[in-house]
């Protein structure tokens, strides 16, 4: 773990300057860079502001009033219970909150200049760098997906124009029809997220066509709240709901656009809407900036979120491999406070605190019928956060009405509370 | 859910003894309290008390 980096220039005349007044160049305050303007970016850069530290939130969504739009709760749009303006959150908080927003994408990271390069060719210089890219599609993962397939076959992965183009076309696709759902294996971003999405795409057919079919293939036999999903979708989708695992064959191998059809390992399966979530990586910048390994994500230690691979630029939220705790808005949220209180305590000369950190997971499967997972983590013996042993864990299987209204309702707070924390 | 901020440290550290022991009935925060011990409880509710920034 390196220590701040002060400007040469600074140094030499600070010491030149002995007995002197102190020039103002030394009294510079550290700058930090967070790429990304998501939930975990937001956040930090918030934080960063708070404990005294200059910080720069790099997103080219701040271009426009329309903002971020926010994955959490995006389901819920498919199920018809919310609209697409209530996922939208503009940058304005974040500027109001002493953030400086640069509305550009970054293009590279040089980490030996400590300099972040933008879209327009400017240079932003860092004594500490924050990278919260989430993630991209990876469009070389599933044959015949490219992007080019996602206009015709939308992931929805990412909320936005992906969110309405399905939305679109359950609206369109006659009642009697087949939609088909293509779930990836681990890791990827939302673990409970596909299937959140096949119960709330239930629950639309089911109330607007309800003739129509809902087939979910996946890639593999286990799932994040799976006791929890089944016992919803007995109750509420029988009929309407049918997930086939890995085994008995629900692993997508290939996928004919032309043809509307997904190719598994022992079937053809045609579908009049087709949802296909491919495989994911970190974003962009985060290979760019040489932080990612081979498997597409981002190796850091857990305490301070540091990149393994490169020194002084710290990585989280989805983007980053995080051992126990899941690809989340809740635990990218968590991680971006840790990581603002690592960074300031480095850049003051001191060692970060060990975390402890949490992260609940919220489903909404029905109007007012709501599922969760929880969990509590610590660095671990391996180098990466692991379980506190006898914390979190799932919901109730098998519990009253009034507990799945409480999670409906908890889950809606939630929304609430992080959507402020980050852009309010 | 009702807002935490500035409720006594006393009664935060009640409350996630009785969540964590499971003498308080809860729908999440007996899973998250069993997370922490007491020294954590104590600083977690001093710094909700103290309004939670």
């Amino acid at each position: 773990v390196t220590g701040p980096v002060l400007p040469r220039r600074a140094l030499l005349a600070g010491s030149l300057a002995l007995g002197l007044a102190r020039p103002a160049i030394a009294q510079a305050r550290p700058r930090v860079v967070v790429v990304g303007g998501g939930f975990a970016g937001a956040i930090a850069a918030r934080a960063l502001v708070r404990l005294g530290v200059e910080a720069t939130l790099v997103d080219p969504a701040a271009a426009t009033g329309a903002g971020y739009v926010a994955c959490p709760f995006s389901n819920l749009v498919l199920g018809g219970l919310r609209t697409m303006a209530d996922q939208r959150f503009g940058y304005d908080g974040v500027r109001r909150a002493g953030v400086t927003v640069a509305a550009l994408a970054a293009t590279g990271v040089d980490a030996t200049a400590r300099r972040v390069r933008l879209a327009d060719g400017t240079d932003l210089p860092y004594d500490r760098l924050i990278l919260a890219p989430g993630v991209d599609m990876n469009f070389a993962a599933l044959p015949g997906y490219d992007a080019a397939a996602a206009e015709i076959l939308p992931h929805a992965w990412k909320a936005g124009p992906q969110t309405e183009r399905l939305a679109r076309q359950l609206d369109a696709m006659p009642d009697g029809g087949t939609v088909l759902m293509a779930v990836p294996p681990v890791p990827y971003r939302c673990p409970p997220g596909p299937y959140e999405r096949a119960s709330l795409i239930a629950h639309w057919l089911k109330t607007h066509k309800p003739r129509s079919k809902l087939i979910v293939l996946d890639a593999k036999d286990q799932f994040s709240k799976q006791r929890l999903f089944e016992e919803a979708w007995k109750a509420l989708y029988p009929g309407t709901l049918e997930w086939v695992g890995q085994s008995l064959g629900g692993r997508v191998t290939e996928v004919d656009v032309a043809g509307r059809t997904l190719v598994t390992e022992f079937d053809r399966h045609r579908g009049d809407v087709i949802n296909v979530i491919p495989p994911q990586r970190a974003g962009a910048i985060a290979a760019a900036a040489g932080v990612a390994d081979r498997s597409g994500w981002c190796p850091v230690e857990p305490v301070g979120f540091e990149s393994r691979l490169v020194p002084g630029v710290h990585v989280i939220g989805d983007a980053a491999i995080m051992g126990a705790m899941p690809k989340s808005a809740f635990a990218a949220a968590d991680q971006a406070r840790v990581c603002a209180r690592a960074v300031a305590a480095l850049l003051a000369g001191g060692a970060p605190a060990t975390p402890k950190l949490a992260n609940t997971c919220w489903s909404v499967v029905a109007p007012d019928y709501g599922i969760s997972v929880a969990g509590v983590y610590r660095p671990g013996p391996t180098g990466l956060l692991t379980d506190i042993d006898g914390a979190g864990g799932i919901s109730p299987v098998g519990a009253a009405p009034a507990v799945r209204v409480a999670e409906a309702a908890h889950a809606a707070s939630w929304f609430d509370g992080i959507t402020a924390d980050a852009f309010g | 859910m009702p807002p935490l901020a500035g409720r006594p440290a006393d009664e935060i550290v009640t409350a996630m003894r009785a969540f964590r022991d499971g003498s308080r009935p809860a729908v999440l925060m007996d899973r998250i309290a069993r997370g922490y011990g007491e020294a954590e409880t104590a600083a977690i509710a001093a710094w909700i008390a103290g309004g939670g920034r």
